[in-house]
C-alpha cells in the first residue's frame, strides 16, 4: 500500500492506495499523529484507490477521531469504493466521519467549519 | 611409555620364564659352572628360542602392540653388546658380553620380527597368513641345523634351505601397505628406526663372520641358520620399508596438506556445532588462516555494532601497524557494498602504505560477510612480497566460506528451536482459547443451535456465547475484536469477562450494549473497538430482539417468505465514541419468529474472504449474496450441518484450505 501526502491550503491530503490491513495501519496511524500534532487538524483522505481496509484500518480512524475534534480539526474521507464504504458503514463509522462522495464536497466540509 | 609384560597371560609368562632358564642353564654350562652335553645345550638353546619366539608372537597377536619407543631399545640393546665384543676384540668366550650377547640379541631380532609381523598383517590379503605361516616355519626349520649340527650331511642341504628361506623372506615380508596411513612426523621416525633396525641386522651379519674365533655359546648362536633367516628377514624389510618410506615422503606432502584443510574444516564446523561463540569461530579463522598460508602476523577484527560483540586478535603485529593498513582497508571497503578480497604484494612500495614496518612485505585482507552484510575483517601478513599465492587466496576464502556457512546453519537451527517453542506456546494458546467459547449449546424442542470458530492464526479475536436467563428465554452474543493474532485474542478474553458480568446481572439490551462500550472504552486501547450482534430470543412469546453494535447484520431466513434478508439496521461498534453520544445510536428491534425460521450470526471473515491473488477478479469477495443464497440452499439441514455446509462452500470459493481471516458461524434453527 501507498501513501502520498499532499499539503493544500489550510489543509492536508492523504492519497491511500492498496490495501489498509494491520500492518500497513501502524504507518497510516503515524501520518496522521505526525500531521495532527505538526501541522494541521483539517484532514481529507482521498480512498479512490482503496481497496480494502481491515478492522485494524478502520482502528486508524477510531483511534484519531476524538483527537482531531479535540482540536477542532475535521477528517472527511471521500471518494470511496462501495465495499470500502460498506465496511465503513456496517461499523457505523459513516455516522460519525465524515464520508462523502468527492474532493469538491470534501473541501466544502472544510469551509465549513 | 607403558611396559606390557604384566599385561600378559599367565601362560605367556610361564613360557618366558622357561625360556630364560634355559637359556641361563646354557650360559653357565659354557662359563665352565658345570658341564652339558653338547645335545643337551642345543635343546635348550632351541627352547629358548621358540620360548621367547612363542611369547613375543602372542604379545603382538593379542595387540598389546610394542611402541615405538621400546622397539628402539631393544635395537639400541642389540646395537651394543656386539659393538662392545668388537670394540675389546675379546677373545674370550667365557666374557659377561659373551655370554650376554646371545641372550640379547636373539630376544631383540624375536621381538622386532614379531613387531613387524604385525605391520605385514596390516590390511591383510588372503594371501598373507599362510605366506607368513610357511615363513616361520621355514625359520623353524633352521632350528633343524642347530639340534642335528653333528650330522654333516644335512649341511649339504643348507644351501638349498638357506634360498628357500630368502624366497619367502621377500616374498611374505612384502606388505608395506601402513606407510601410507603415516603422517609426515611419523614417516620420518619410522625411516630413522628401520635404518637403524637394518643398520644393526646387517651389524650382526657381519659379526657372523668376524668374529669366527670366539667359539662356545656365541659361536652356536651366530651360527645358526635360525638366527641368520631372522636377522636377514629383519634386515630386508628394514631396509625394503626405508625405501618405501623415502619414497612415499614427497607424496606424503601433499596428502598432509589435504589432511590438515579437512581437520581445518571440522575444526570450524566444531565450533559452531558446539555452544557457539562467534570470537572462537573468528579466532579459529586466524589460526588457520596463518597456518595455511604460512604467515608470521595477522589480525582479526570484528565490526563494530552496538550491543554486539566487539573482538580483536593480533598476532605479531603492533596495533600502530594494525591502524594504518586497516585504515585504508576501511576507506575501501566503505565504498563498496561489494566486499572482495584485497591483496596488497608489496607493501613497501605502495604509496598508500609509507607508515608501515618494513618487516611487513605483503599482506591479504579477506571480508568476512555474512548476511550480505560485513561481520569482521581478516589480514594475514608475510615478511617477504610477492608471498602469497592464487591457491592459498582461494583456500582461506574458502575457509572463510566455510565458517559462514556454519554461522547460517546455526543462526538457522536457532530459529527453529525458537520457532518450534513459539508454535508450542500458540498450540496451548489456541485450546485454551477454544475453551472460552462454549462447549455446548442449548437445544430443545422449540429450538436448535450450533456454532463454530475458524481462527486465521492460532489464536483469533471472535467470540460468541450463549446464556440462558430461563426455560425459554435465551441471551445470544456473537462479536469481533479489530485486528488478528495474539492481540485480538487476547481482547477476546477480556471481552468474554465483561459480557459474561454483564448478563448474569440481566439488564436489557440497551443496557447490556451501552454498559459493554463503556467497558471497552475503558478497559481497550483507542482505536481497538468491538462489534456485536446481542440478541435476546424468547420463545414463549416467539419474539427475538436484537441490537446491532457495527457488527455484521443478522441473515435471517424467513420460512413464511420462504426466502432470506438481512436485518440492516443502525448501530455504532463498542469503543468508538464515549457514553453519552453512543447512547443515541443505541438501537433495539424486535421480530416474530415463526417455526423453521433461522438465525445466522457471524463474522466479516465470512464475507471478505478473497479468491486466490491469480484468479481472474482477485478482489472479489465472498460476500453477502453468496452467503444469501447458501443459507437458503442448506436451510432443511440441521443447525451444524448449516455451519459445515456453508463452510464447505467457502473453501470452494477461495481456493485455498486456509482461513483469510477469523470467521465464526452460530445458527439457531426454530422447529
Amino acid at each position: 500500500m501507498k501513501i502520498n501526502k499532499e499539503k493544500g491550503e489550510g489543509y492536508i491530503k492523504f492519497n491511500i492506495s492498496g490495501d489498509l490491513d494491520a500492518t500497513e495501519s501502524i504507518n497510516m496511524d503515524n501520518e496522521i499523529k505526525k500531521t495532527l500534532q505538526e501541522t494541521s487538524s483539517q484532514i481529507l483522505i482521498d480512498c479512490s484507490n482503496l481497496d480494502y481496509i481491515s478492522s485494524a484500518g478502520l482502528g486508524v480512524f477510531v483511534s484519531n477521531i476524538q483527537d482531531i475534534k479535540n482540536q477542532n480539526g475535521t477528517l472527511v474521507l471521500y471518494a470511496l469504493k462501495e465495499s470500502v464504504f460498506n465496511t465503513f458503514k456496517v461499523l457505523g463509522l459513516d455516522k460519525i466521519i465524515h464520508i462523502v462522495k468527492n474532493e469538491n464536497e470534501a473541501k466544502g466540509l472544510l469551509q465549513k467549519n | 611409555m607403558k611396559f606390557r609384560l604384566l599385561n600378559s597371560s599367565r601362560n605367556d609368562k610361564l613360557i618366558l620364564v622357561g625360556g630364560s632358564l634355559a637359556y641361563i642353564v646354557i650360559a653357565l654350562s659354557s662359563a665352565g659352572m658345570f658341564k652339558l652335553s653338547s645335545v643337551a645345550e642345543h635343546i635348550c638353546l632351541v627352547v629358548f628360542w621358540i620360548a621367547h619366539f612363542i611369547f613375543f608372537n602372542n604379545l603382538m597377536i593379542k595387540n598389546e602392540l610394542y611402541t615405538v619407543e621400546q622397539l628402539l631399545t631393544y635395537v639400541l640393546v642389540a646395537l651394543s653388546f656386539p659393538t662392545i665384543i668388537v670394540i675389546s676384540k675379546t677373545t674370550d668366550s667365557k666374557s659377561f658380553f659373551a655370554l650376554a650377547y646371545p641372550y640379547f640379541s636373539s630376544v631383540s631380532f624375536i621381538a622386532v620380527m614379531c613387531f613387524y609381523r604385525k605391520l605385514i598383517f596390516f590390511k591383510a590379503i588372503r594371501i598373507t597368513a599362510p605366506s607368513w605361516e610357511l615363513f616361520i616355519f621355514i625359520l623353524m626349520g633352521g632350528i633343524i641345523f642347530t639340534l642335528f649340527n653333528d650330522v654333516p650331511v644335512l649341511f649339504r642341504y643348507a644351501n638349498y634351505y638357506l634360498i628357500t628361506a630368502f624366497v619367502f623372506i621377500i616374498f611374505s615380508g612384502s606388505n608395506f601397505r601402513w606407510i601410507t596411513l603415516l603422517n609426515l612426523k611419523s614417516k620420518i621416525l619410522a625411516a630413522i628406526l628401520f635404518a637403524l633396525i637394518g643398520l644393526c641386522s646387517v651389524y650382526h651379519l657381519y659379526i657372523f663372520y668376524v668374529t669366527s674365533e670366539i667359539t662356545g655359546l656365541f659361536h652356536a648362536i651366530i651360527n645358526s641358520y635360525f638366527m641368520l633367516v631372522m636377522v636377514s628377514f629383519v634386515g630386508i624389510y628394514s631396509l625394503i620399508g626405508l625405501l618405501a618410506i623415502l619414497f612415499n615422503l614427497p607424496i606424503s606432502w601433499a596428502i598432509e596438506e589435504k589432511t590438515a584443510n579437512v581437520e581445518s574444516f571440522q575444526e570450524i564446523n566444531q565450533i559452531v556445532r558446539g555452544n557457539f561463540d562467534a570470537q572462537q569461530l573468528f579466532e579459529k579463522l586466524l589460526q588457520i588462516g596463518m597456518d595455511n598460508t604460512k604467515s608470521f602476523a595477522g589480525w582479526v577484527i570484528s565490526e563494530k555494532k552496538r550491543n554486539q560483540f566487539n573482538f580483536y586478535k593480533k598476532i605479531n603485529v603492533d596495533d600502530e601497524t594494525v591502524h594504518s593498513i586497516g585504515g585504508i582497508i576501511n576507506v575501501l571497503t566503505s565504498a563498496s557494498k561489494y566486499y572482495d578480497h584485497i591483496y596488497v604484494r608489496d607493501i613497501q612500495k605502495d604509496d598508500s602504505f609509507m607508515h608501515v614496518d618494513e618487516q611487513y612485505q605483503s599482506f591479504v585482507f579477506f571480508p568476512l560477510v555474512y548476511n550480505k552484510k560485513l561481520i569482521g575483517k581478516l589480514f594475514l601478513l608475510k615478511s617477504a612480497a610477492n608471498s602469497f599465492d592464487e591457491y592459498m587466496i582461494r583456500l582461506v576464502r574458502t575457509y572463510i566460506e566455510q565458517a559462514i556457512i556454519a554461522l547460517e546453519h546455526a543462526a538457522l537451527l536457532q530459529d527453529t528451536l525458537e520457532n518450534t517453542r513459539m508454535k508450542e506456546e500458540l498450540d496451548v494458546a489456541q485450546s485454551i482459547q477454544q475453551k472460552i467459547l462454549p462447549q455446548l449449546l442449548p437445544s430443545d424442542d422449540l429450538l436448535e443451535m450450533a456454532a463454530k470458530s475458524f481462527p486465521a492464526s492460532e489464536v483469533g479475536g471472535d467470540y460468541y456465547d450463549v446464556h440462558v436467563i430461563s426455560k425459554s428465554q435465551y441471551a445470544v452474543v456473537m462479536g469481533d475484536v479489530s485486528g488478528k493474532g495474539v492481540s485480538a485474542a487476547f481482547h477476546m478474553a477480556e471481552m468474554k469477562g465483561i459480557f459474561q458480568a454483564l448478563i448474569q446481572s440481566n439488564v436489557s439490551p440497551e443496557e447490556f450494549i451501552a454498559k459493554a462500550n463503556q467497558a471497552v472504552i475503558k478497559c481497550f486501547d483507542k482505536g481497538i473497538f468491538i462489534t456485536l450482534n446481542y440478541l435476546l430470543i424468547d420463545t414463549a412469546g416467539q419474539t427475538i430482539k436484537y441490537t446491532r453494535a457495527g457488527h455484521c447484520p443478522i441473515l435471517y431466513y424467513d420460512s413464511i417468505k420462504h426466502d432470506a434478508s438481512y436485518l440492516e439496521d443502525d448501530g455504532l461498534g463498542l469503543g468508538i465514541v464515549p457514553d453519552e453520544l453512543f447512547r443515541k445510536h443505541i438501537k433495539v428491534y424486535q421480530t416474530k419468529f415463526h417455526k423453521g425460521d433461522i438465525v445466522l450470526l457471524y463474522t466479516d471473515g465470512l464475507i471478505e474472504a478473497r479468491v486466490p491473488r491469480a484468479s481472474s477478479n482477485p478482489k472479489e469477495e465472498f460476500g453477502y449474496g453468496r452467503l444469501k443464497e447458501a443459507l437458503i440452499k442448506y436451510k432443511t439441514a440441521p443447525a451444524n450441518e448449516i455451519i459445515s455446509n456453508i463452510m464447505v462452500d467457502y473453501y470452494e470459493f477461495t481456493g485455498r484450505n486456509n482461513i483469510f481471516d477469523d470467521t465464526s458461524l452460530f445458527v439457531i434453527k426454530f422447529k
